[in-house]
Protein backbone atom coordinates (compact mmCIF):
# COMPACT_ATOMS: atom_id res chain seq x y z
CA UNK A 1 0.00 0.00 0.00
CA UNK A 2 3.21 2.59 0.41
CA UNK A 3 3.12 2.26 -3.23
CA UNK A 4 -0.12 3.57 -3.54
CA UNK A 5 0.06 6.33 -1.20
CA UNK A 6 3.62 7.65 -2.16
CA UNK A 7 1.92 8.45 -6.25
CA UNK A 8 0.35 11.15 -7.29
CA UNK A 9 -3.04 11.59 -8.64
CA UNK A 10 -2.63 12.89 -12.03
CA UNK A 11 -5.31 15.52 -14.10
CA UNK A 12 -7.10 12.46 -15.16
CA UNK A 13 -7.92 11.39 -12.14
CA UNK A 14 -6.06 8.18 -11.32
CA UNK A 15 -2.82 7.48 -10.10
CA UNK A 16 0.23 7.84 -11.62
CA UNK A 17 1.31 4.38 -12.63
CA UNK A 18 4.21 2.77 -10.72
CA UNK A 19 7.41 2.91 -12.69
CA UNK A 20 8.69 0.10 -14.90
CA UNK A 21 11.34 -2.42 -14.01
CA UNK A 22 14.00 -1.56 -14.80
CA UNK A 23 15.43 -4.25 -17.39
CA UNK A 24 12.20 -2.77 -19.17
CA UNK A 25 12.88 0.72 -19.01
CA UNK A 26 12.22 2.66 -22.42
CA UNK A 27 9.89 -0.18 -23.67
CA UNK A 28 6.49 -0.49 -21.48
CA UNK A 29 5.19 -2.30 -24.16
CA UNK A 30 7.36 -5.36 -23.76
CA UNK A 31 6.60 -5.40 -20.21
CA UNK A 32 3.21 -5.96 -20.25
CA UNK A 33 3.80 -8.55 -23.04
CA UNK A 34 6.26 -10.16 -20.23
CA UNK A 35 3.46 -9.94 -17.77
CA UNK A 36 0.60 -11.00 -19.77
CA UNK A 37 2.70 -14.00 -21.14
CA UNK A 38 3.54 -15.69 -17.63
CA UNK A 39 0.12 -15.06 -17.03
CA UNK A 40 -1.02 -17.26 -19.52
CA UNK A 41 1.92 -19.78 -19.15
CA UNK A 42 -0.01 -19.94 -15.42
CA UNK A 43 -2.96 -20.65 -16.86
CA UNK A 44 -1.99 -23.24 -19.12
CA UNK A 45 -0.55 -25.37 -15.97
CA UNK A 46 -4.05 -24.91 -14.61
CA UNK A 47 -5.67 -26.41 -17.46
CA UNK A 48 -3.25 -29.38 -17.75
CA UNK A 49 -4.28 -29.62 -13.60
CA UNK A 50 -7.87 -30.41 -14.58
CA UNK A 51 -7.20 -32.38 -17.13
CA UNK A 52 -6.09 -34.80 -15.09
CA UNK A 53 -9.67 -34.92 -13.35
CA UNK A 54 -10.95 -34.87 -16.70
CA UNK A 55 -9.28 -37.98 -17.71
CA UNK A 56 -10.18 -40.10 -14.54
CA UNK A 57 -13.66 -38.65 -15.70
CA UNK A 58 -13.64 -40.26 -18.56
CA UNK A 59 -11.86 -43.50 -17.41
CA UNK A 60 -14.12 -44.26 -14.58
CA UNK A 61 -17.21 -43.48 -16.65
CA UNK A 62 -16.11 -46.04 -19.59
CA UNK A 63 -15.64 -48.15 -16.43
CA UNK A 64 -19.31 -47.95 -14.81
CA UNK A 65 -21.26 -46.34 -17.38
CA UNK A 66 -24.72 -47.15 -15.09
CA UNK A 67 -23.47 -45.98 -11.93
CA UNK A 68 -22.78 -42.91 -14.04
CA UNK A 69 -25.95 -42.87 -15.39
CA UNK A 70 -27.63 -43.24 -12.60
CA UNK A 71 -25.71 -40.36 -10.43
CA UNK A 72 -25.73 -37.79 -13.29
CA UNK A 73 -30.16 -37.73 -12.60
CA UNK A 74 -29.72 -37.52 -8.75
CA UNK A 75 -27.63 -34.08 -9.50
CA UNK A 76 -30.48 -31.11 -9.38
CA UNK A 77 -30.37 -29.76 -12.87
CA UNK A 78 -31.75 -26.41 -11.59
CA UNK A 79 -29.08 -25.56 -9.22
CA UNK A 80 -25.98 -26.96 -12.12
CA UNK A 81 -27.84 -24.64 -14.63
CA UNK A 82 -28.17 -21.86 -11.97
CA UNK A 83 -24.82 -21.99 -11.05
CA UNK A 84 -23.25 -22.33 -14.99
CA UNK A 85 -25.94 -18.89 -15.72
CA UNK A 86 -23.85 -16.89 -12.53
CA UNK A 87 -20.50 -17.92 -13.51
CA UNK A 88 -20.78 -17.16 -17.04
CA UNK A 89 -22.38 -13.79 -16.15
CA UNK A 90 -19.57 -12.90 -13.78
CA UNK A 91 -17.31 -13.55 -16.39
CA UNK A 92 -18.89 -11.28 -18.69
CA UNK A 93 -18.73 -8.60 -15.49
CA UNK A 94 -15.47 -9.30 -15.11
CA UNK A 95 -14.74 -8.34 -18.71
CA UNK A 96 -16.88 -4.68 -18.18
CA UNK A 97 -14.72 -4.29 -15.20
CA UNK A 98 -11.12 -4.51 -17.09
CA UNK A 99 -12.76 -2.99 -20.06
CA UNK A 100 -13.47 0.39 -17.58
CA UNK A 101 -10.19 -0.34 -15.72
CA UNK A 102 -7.91 0.08 -19.14
CA UNK A 103 -9.79 3.55 -19.92
CA UNK A 104 -9.07 4.89 -16.15
CA UNK A 105 -12.97 4.25 -14.69
CA UNK A 106 -11.68 2.70 -11.82
CA UNK A 107 -15.43 2.95 -9.91
CA UNK A 108 -17.08 1.63 -12.73
CA UNK A 109 -14.56 -1.39 -12.44
CA UNK A 110 -14.66 -1.82 -8.66
CA UNK A 111 -18.45 -1.63 -8.71
CA UNK A 112 -18.75 -4.86 -11.80
CA UNK A 113 -16.11 -6.47 -9.86
CA UNK A 114 -18.56 -6.57 -6.68
CA UNK A 115 -21.00 -8.10 -8.41
CA UNK A 116 -18.65 -10.57 -9.88
CA UNK A 117 -17.33 -11.05 -6.58
CA UNK A 118 -21.08 -11.50 -5.40
CA UNK A 119 -21.81 -13.68 -8.17
CA UNK A 120 -18.63 -15.92 -7.05
CA UNK A 121 -20.21 -16.00 -3.73
CA UNK A 122 -23.68 -17.20 -4.96
CA UNK A 123 -22.24 -20.29 -6.84
CA UNK A 124 -20.18 -21.07 -3.55
CA UNK A 125 -23.78 -20.75 -1.69
CA UNK A 126 -25.19 -23.29 -4.14
CA UNK A 127 -22.22 -25.56 -4.13
CA UNK A 128 -22.99 -25.69 0.03
CA UNK A 129 -26.34 -26.52 -0.58
CA UNK A 130 -25.38 -29.32 -3.29
CA UNK A 131 -22.62 -30.65 -0.92
CA UNK A 132 -24.96 -30.69 1.97
CA UNK A 133 -27.68 -32.91 0.41
CA UNK A 134 -25.12 -35.48 -1.16
CA UNK A 135 -23.86 -35.54 2.63
CA UNK A 136 -27.25 -36.17 4.08
CA UNK A 137 -27.81 -38.96 1.39
CA UNK A 138 -24.70 -40.62 1.78
CA UNK A 139 -24.13 -39.79 -1.46
CA UNK A 140 -20.05 -39.60 -0.70
CA UNK A 141 -16.88 -41.26 -2.15
CA UNK A 142 -15.00 -44.26 -1.91
CA UNK A 143 -15.90 -45.99 1.30
CA UNK A 144 -17.98 -43.72 2.78
CA UNK A 145 -20.51 -44.58 0.12
CA UNK A 146 -24.15 -45.45 1.32
CA UNK A 147 -26.56 -44.26 -1.30
CA UNK A 148 -29.13 -46.81 -1.84
CA UNK A 149 -30.52 -45.36 -4.53
CA UNK A 150 -27.52 -46.19 -7.20
CA UNK A 151 -27.61 -49.40 -7.37
CA UNK A 152 -25.42 -50.25 -10.72
CA UNK A 153 -21.69 -50.84 -9.63
CA UNK A 154 -19.22 -47.94 -9.48
CA UNK A 155 -21.47 -45.79 -7.32
CA UNK A 156 -18.58 -44.40 -5.38
CA UNK A 157 -16.43 -43.94 -8.32
CA UNK A 158 -18.35 -41.31 -9.73
CA UNK A 159 -18.53 -39.07 -6.43
CA UNK A 160 -14.54 -39.32 -6.33
CA UNK A 161 -14.72 -37.78 -9.62
CA UNK A 162 -17.82 -35.97 -8.49
CA UNK A 163 -16.02 -34.14 -5.37
CA UNK A 164 -12.57 -33.95 -5.96
CA UNK A 165 -13.47 -32.02 -9.71
CA UNK A 166 -16.20 -29.74 -8.07
CA UNK A 167 -13.82 -29.22 -4.71
CA UNK A 168 -10.57 -27.99 -6.99
CA UNK A 169 -13.44 -25.62 -8.80
CA UNK A 170 -14.46 -24.18 -6.09
CA UNK A 171 -11.13 -23.97 -4.14
CA UNK A 172 -10.29 -22.03 -7.62
CA UNK A 173 -13.40 -19.74 -7.27
CA UNK A 174 -12.34 -18.99 -3.91
CA UNK A 175 -8.81 -17.87 -4.79
CA UNK A 176 -10.07 -15.88 -8.07
CA UNK A 177 -12.88 -14.30 -4.84
CA UNK A 178 -9.96 -12.99 -3.67
CA UNK A 179 -7.65 -11.73 -6.63
CA UNK A 180 -11.08 -9.99 -7.61
CA UNK A 181 -11.23 -8.35 -4.19
CA UNK A 182 -7.50 -7.64 -4.16
CA UNK A 183 -7.90 -5.85 -7.45
CA UNK A 184 -11.23 -4.01 -6.62
CA UNK A 185 -9.71 -2.42 -3.30
CA UNK A 186 -6.66 -1.09 -5.61
CA UNK A 187 -10.04 0.20 -8.28
CA UNK A 188 -11.45 2.02 -5.24
CA UNK A 189 -8.20 3.74 -4.61
CA UNK A 190 -8.40 4.63 -8.38
CA UNK A 191 -4.99 3.18 -9.11
CA UNK A 192 -5.83 1.93 -12.53
CA UNK A 193 -5.25 3.76 -16.08
CA UNK A 194 -4.59 2.99 -19.98
CA UNK A 195 -1.17 2.62 -19.10
CA UNK A 196 -1.55 0.17 -15.44
CA UNK A 197 -4.10 -2.49 -15.47
CA UNK A 198 -2.18 -5.53 -15.38
CA UNK A 199 -3.66 -6.80 -12.46
CA UNK A 200 -6.89 -6.56 -13.36
CA UNK A 201 -6.43 -8.12 -16.76
CA UNK A 202 -4.87 -10.80 -15.01
CA UNK A 203 -7.03 -11.45 -11.94
CA UNK A 204 -9.86 -11.64 -14.87
CA UNK A 205 -7.49 -13.89 -16.64
CA UNK A 206 -7.89 -16.48 -13.65
CA UNK A 207 -11.57 -15.94 -13.12
CA UNK A 208 -12.25 -16.95 -17.03
CA UNK A 209 -10.48 -20.19 -16.26
CA UNK A 210 -12.57 -20.83 -13.57
CA UNK A 211 -15.15 -20.37 -15.84
CA UNK A 212 -14.14 -22.32 -18.47
CA UNK A 213 -13.43 -25.51 -16.47
CA UNK A 214 -17.23 -24.94 -15.18
CA UNK A 215 -18.02 -24.82 -18.72
CA UNK A 216 -16.94 -28.77 -19.35
CA UNK A 217 -18.19 -29.77 -15.66
CA UNK A 218 -21.17 -28.75 -16.32
CA UNK A 219 -22.35 -30.98 -19.23
CA UNK A 220 -20.10 -34.12 -18.58
CA UNK A 221 -21.55 -34.11 -14.40
CA UNK A 222 -25.04 -32.69 -14.83
CA UNK A 223 -25.87 -33.72 -18.26
CA UNK A 224 -24.61 -36.57 -20.15
CA UNK B 1 8.24 11.88 -2.97
CA UNK B 2 5.69 14.05 -4.85
CA UNK B 3 6.74 13.56 -7.94
CA UNK B 4 5.78 11.40 -10.83
CA UNK B 5 7.72 8.30 -11.33
CA UNK B 6 10.28 8.37 -13.95
CA UNK B 7 8.11 5.87 -16.34
CA UNK B 8 5.96 8.45 -16.45
CA UNK B 9 8.08 10.26 -19.24
CA UNK B 10 8.21 7.27 -21.24
CA UNK B 11 5.03 6.95 -23.70
CA UNK B 12 3.70 3.88 -23.51
CA UNK B 13 1.04 2.38 -26.13
CA UNK B 14 -2.36 2.96 -24.42
CA UNK B 15 -3.63 0.07 -25.72
CA UNK B 16 -2.04 -3.19 -27.76
CA UNK B 17 -5.15 -4.22 -29.16
CA UNK B 18 -7.69 -2.13 -31.22
CA UNK B 19 -10.67 -0.40 -29.11
CA UNK B 20 -13.53 -2.32 -28.34
CA UNK B 21 -16.66 -1.86 -27.45
CA UNK B 22 -18.25 -3.01 -24.34
CA UNK B 23 -21.52 -4.05 -26.73
CA UNK B 24 -19.21 -7.28 -28.19
CA UNK B 25 -19.10 -8.25 -24.39
CA UNK B 26 -22.80 -8.64 -23.85
CA UNK B 27 -23.10 -10.30 -27.36
CA UNK B 28 -21.03 -12.46 -26.44
CA UNK B 29 -22.56 -13.41 -23.45
CA UNK B 30 -25.35 -13.55 -25.10
CA UNK B 31 -24.05 -16.49 -27.29
CA UNK B 32 -22.99 -18.18 -24.50
CA UNK B 33 -26.33 -18.41 -22.48
CA UNK B 34 -27.84 -19.58 -26.27
CA UNK B 35 -25.16 -22.39 -26.78
CA UNK B 36 -25.95 -23.21 -22.66
CA UNK B 37 -29.93 -23.87 -23.37
CA UNK B 38 -28.39 -25.35 -26.66
CA UNK B 39 -26.59 -28.01 -24.53
CA UNK B 40 -29.41 -28.86 -22.24
CA UNK B 41 -31.70 -29.01 -24.74
CA UNK B 42 -29.35 -31.71 -26.31
CA UNK B 43 -28.82 -33.08 -23.59
CA UNK B 44 -33.18 -33.91 -23.52
CA UNK B 45 -33.21 -35.66 -27.02
CA UNK B 46 -33.09 -39.20 -27.54
CA UNK B 47 -29.75 -39.83 -28.57
CA UNK B 48 -27.02 -42.45 -27.66
CA UNK B 49 -24.93 -42.20 -24.85
CA UNK B 50 -21.69 -41.94 -27.13
CA UNK B 51 -23.53 -39.26 -29.37
CA UNK B 52 -24.61 -36.73 -26.08
CA UNK B 53 -21.11 -37.29 -24.94
CA UNK B 54 -19.86 -35.84 -28.32
CA UNK B 55 -22.21 -32.90 -28.43
CA UNK B 56 -22.04 -32.11 -25.04
CA UNK B 57 -18.41 -31.40 -25.55
CA UNK B 58 -18.59 -29.70 -28.92
CA UNK B 59 -20.61 -27.20 -27.49
CA UNK B 60 -18.32 -27.07 -24.68
CA UNK B 61 -15.71 -25.72 -26.81
CA UNK B 62 -17.45 -23.49 -28.73
CA UNK B 63 -17.96 -21.83 -25.18
CA UNK B 64 -14.50 -22.21 -24.62
CA UNK B 65 -13.54 -20.40 -27.77
CA UNK B 66 -15.82 -17.30 -27.62
CA UNK B 67 -14.68 -17.05 -23.73
CA UNK B 68 -10.98 -17.17 -24.60
CA UNK B 69 -10.98 -15.34 -27.96
CA UNK B 70 -13.33 -12.37 -26.35
CA UNK B 71 -13.94 -12.21 -22.46
CA UNK B 72 -9.53 -13.42 -22.28
CA UNK B 73 -8.93 -11.12 -25.28
CA UNK B 74 -6.89 -13.78 -27.63
CA UNK B 75 -8.39 -12.56 -30.45
CA UNK B 76 -5.97 -10.22 -31.37
CA UNK B 77 -3.30 -10.86 -28.63
CA UNK B 78 0.03 -11.75 -29.03
CA UNK B 79 1.16 -14.88 -30.83
CA UNK B 80 2.85 -16.43 -27.51
CA UNK B 81 -0.09 -16.30 -25.99
CA UNK B 82 -2.58 -17.94 -28.35
CA UNK B 83 0.66 -20.52 -28.72
CA UNK B 84 0.72 -21.20 -24.91
CA UNK B 85 -3.14 -21.90 -24.92
CA UNK B 86 -3.68 -23.82 -28.25
CA UNK B 87 -0.49 -25.88 -27.20
CA UNK B 88 -1.86 -26.68 -23.84
CA UNK B 89 -5.39 -27.33 -25.29
CA UNK B 90 -3.11 -30.12 -27.61
CA UNK B 91 -1.71 -31.58 -25.13
CA UNK B 92 -4.61 -32.26 -23.10
CA UNK B 93 -6.20 -33.78 -26.15
CA UNK B 94 -2.97 -35.99 -26.32
CA UNK B 95 -3.30 -37.27 -23.12
CA UNK B 96 -6.99 -37.81 -23.48
CA UNK B 97 -6.59 -39.64 -26.68
CA UNK B 98 -4.41 -42.02 -25.92
CA UNK B 99 -5.88 -42.91 -22.44
CA UNK B 100 -9.47 -43.22 -23.88
CA UNK B 101 -7.92 -45.13 -26.99
CA UNK B 102 -6.61 -47.30 -24.03
CA UNK B 103 -9.66 -47.75 -22.44
CA UNK B 104 -11.67 -48.27 -25.41
CA UNK B 105 -10.07 -51.40 -26.85
CA UNK B 106 -9.03 -53.59 -23.42
CA UNK B 107 -10.23 -56.73 -24.39
CA UNK B 108 -10.81 -59.86 -21.84
CA UNK B 109 -7.46 -62.12 -22.37
CA UNK B 110 -9.71 -65.25 -21.51
CA UNK B 111 -11.45 -64.65 -24.38
CA UNK B 112 -8.84 -63.99 -26.97
CA UNK B 113 -7.91 -65.45 -30.08
CA UNK B 114 -4.12 -66.19 -28.45
CA UNK B 115 -3.87 -70.12 -27.51
CA UNK B 116 -3.49 -70.75 -23.86
CA UNK B 117 0.58 -71.68 -23.14
CA UNK B 118 1.39 -75.26 -23.26
CA UNK B 119 1.44 -77.32 -19.77
CA UNK B 120 4.70 -76.99 -18.43
CA UNK B 121 6.59 -80.80 -18.59
CA UNK B 122 6.91 -81.07 -14.84
CA UNK B 123 9.91 -84.14 -15.46
CA UNK B 124 11.58 -80.68 -16.55
CA UNK B 125 11.22 -79.42 -13.11
CA UNK B 126 12.81 -82.73 -11.33
CA UNK B 127 15.51 -82.63 -13.21
CA UNK B 128 17.32 -80.27 -11.39
CA UNK B 129 21.15 -79.35 -11.89
CA UNK B 130 23.17 -79.21 -8.63
CA UNK B 131 24.07 -76.29 -7.31
CA UNK B 132 27.63 -75.30 -8.63
CA UNK B 133 30.44 -76.35 -6.13
CA UNK B 134 31.18 -73.11 -3.92
CA UNK B 135 35.34 -71.67 -4.55
CA UNK B 136 37.27 -73.19 -2.28
CA UNK B 137 38.66 -71.06 0.64
CA UNK B 138 42.36 -70.03 0.49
Amino acid sequence: MEATSARVMTAEGYLAPPPTPHHYEGNPGAHKHAVRFGMWLFLATEILLFAGLFCGYFVFRADFPEAFDQAARHLSLALGTTNTFLLLTSSLTVALAHHNAEHGHNRNAFWLLVVSIAMGGGFLCIKAVEYTEKFREGALPGRFFSFSEITAPGGPMFYVVYFFATGLHALHVIVGMSLLTWVAVRCWHKEFSPTHYAPVENAGLYWHLVDLVWIFLYPLLYLV
Amino acid sequence: MTTPPASGSVPAPAHEHPPVSPLRYFVVWGGLLALTLTTFGVSKRPMSGQAHLGAAIFIACVKVFLVACFFMHLWGSEGTNKLVFGVSFFFVATMLFFVLADVATRFTLSNSYIRPLPQVDQSILQQQRPLAPEAPAK
